[in-house]
C-alpha cells in the first residue's frame, strides 16, 4: 500500500470537513478517479470542470497518473486579487 | 518578487520604491476590498491559501511578465487572513524604461494572479450570511476585466 496527502481548500474544504487527509492507494490512480472517488464520500458541490488539479504544487491533467507519495490538490476556481 | 502576508501591505507599499536610474515608468496597482458585491453588502473578507504553491505560482507569474516584457522590475504582495472593508488585498509595482511596458506588465500580472494562484476568497455579509468566491466564468476562458 502507497499513500497520497490530498490537501483540501475553500469549498472542497468545508464539504470534507477536514484540511487534509492520507489516502491509501494498492495500484496507480488518475487524478480524476481519485476526485470522482472522493466525491461521491464527501459530495463536493462543485463539478470536475470547474475543478483544477495540482500535483505536488504544480498544476497537472487530470489524467495524470499517481502512484504514491505525492500531495495531491484539487483547486476550486481561485479568487486571488 | 512574489510575497505572501497576513498583515498589512502598508508598510512594504511605503518602503518599495524599486528606484533605478534607468527606469522612466513606474506602474502601480493595488486590489481593495469593496464593500458590495453582487447587490450584497460584504462586511469582511477571509483569504486562504495554498501557500506553498502560491508562492510558486506567483513567483512564476512575475518571471513570464520579465520574459514578455522589457521591463525593469516587479514585484506583486498578496495578503492572506481577514480583512476589512477598504484594505489592499494585493499590490503590484513595475517599473519599465517607458510607460508602456511597465502599464501592460502590470496589467499581465494581475491578471495571470487571479486566474492561477491558489488564494480563495470568502465573503462574510450584513446579513450575516457567508459565501466562496467562485468565479466559473474563470473555467470557460473568461478574465476579469476589473478589480
Amino acid at each position: 500500500m502507497k499513500s497520497i496527502k490530498i490537501k483540501y481548500f475553500s469549498s472542497l474544504r468545508d464539504a470534507a470537513k477536514k484540511d487534509q487527509e492520507i489516502l491509501s492507494i494498492d495500484s496507480p490512480k488518475k487524478a480524476s478517479q481519485i476526485f470522482d472517488e472522493l466525491n461521491e464520500r464527501y459530495h463536493f458541490h462543485l463539478d470536475k470542470t470547474y475543478v483544477k488539479v495540482a500535483i505536488n504544487e504544480t498544476y497537472r491533467d487530470w489524467d495524470t497518473l499517481l502512484d504514491g507519495g505525492e500531495t495531491l490538490v484539487f483547486i476550486p476556481p481561485v479568487a486571488g486579487g | 518578487m512574489f510575497l505572501l502576508q497576513e498583515d498589512s501591505l502598508e508598510d512594504i507599499i511605503n518602503k518599495t520604491t524599486l528606484e533605478n536610474p534607468e527606469a522612466g515608468g513606474a506602474v502601480s496597482f493595488e486590489g481593495r476590498v469593496r464593500n458590495i458585491n453582487k447587490g450584497k453588502k460584504v462586511t469582511l473578507l477571509e483569504y486562504q491559501v495554498y501557500e506553498e504553491m502560491a508562492v510558486l505560482e506567483g513567483k512564476k507569474v512575475v518571471e513570464e511578465a520579465f520574459k514578455l516584457f522589457p521591463i525593469k522590475d516587479a514585484v506583486c504582495v498578496h495578503r492572506y487572513g481577514q480583512l476589512k472593508i477598504g484594505e489592499r488585498a494585493v499590490w503590484i509595482l513595475v517599473t519599465s524604461k517607458h510607460r508602456k511596458e511597465a502599464f501592460k506588465a502590470c496589467q499581465y500580472i494581475i491578471d495571470e494572479v487571479k486566474n492561477r494562484v491558489p488564494l480563495w476568497k470568502k465573503e462574510f455579509y450584513e446579513d450575516e450570511s457567508e459565501a466562496w468566491v467562485e468565479c466559473l466564468g474563470c473555467k470557460k476562458g473568461h478574465h476579469h476585466l476589473s478589480p
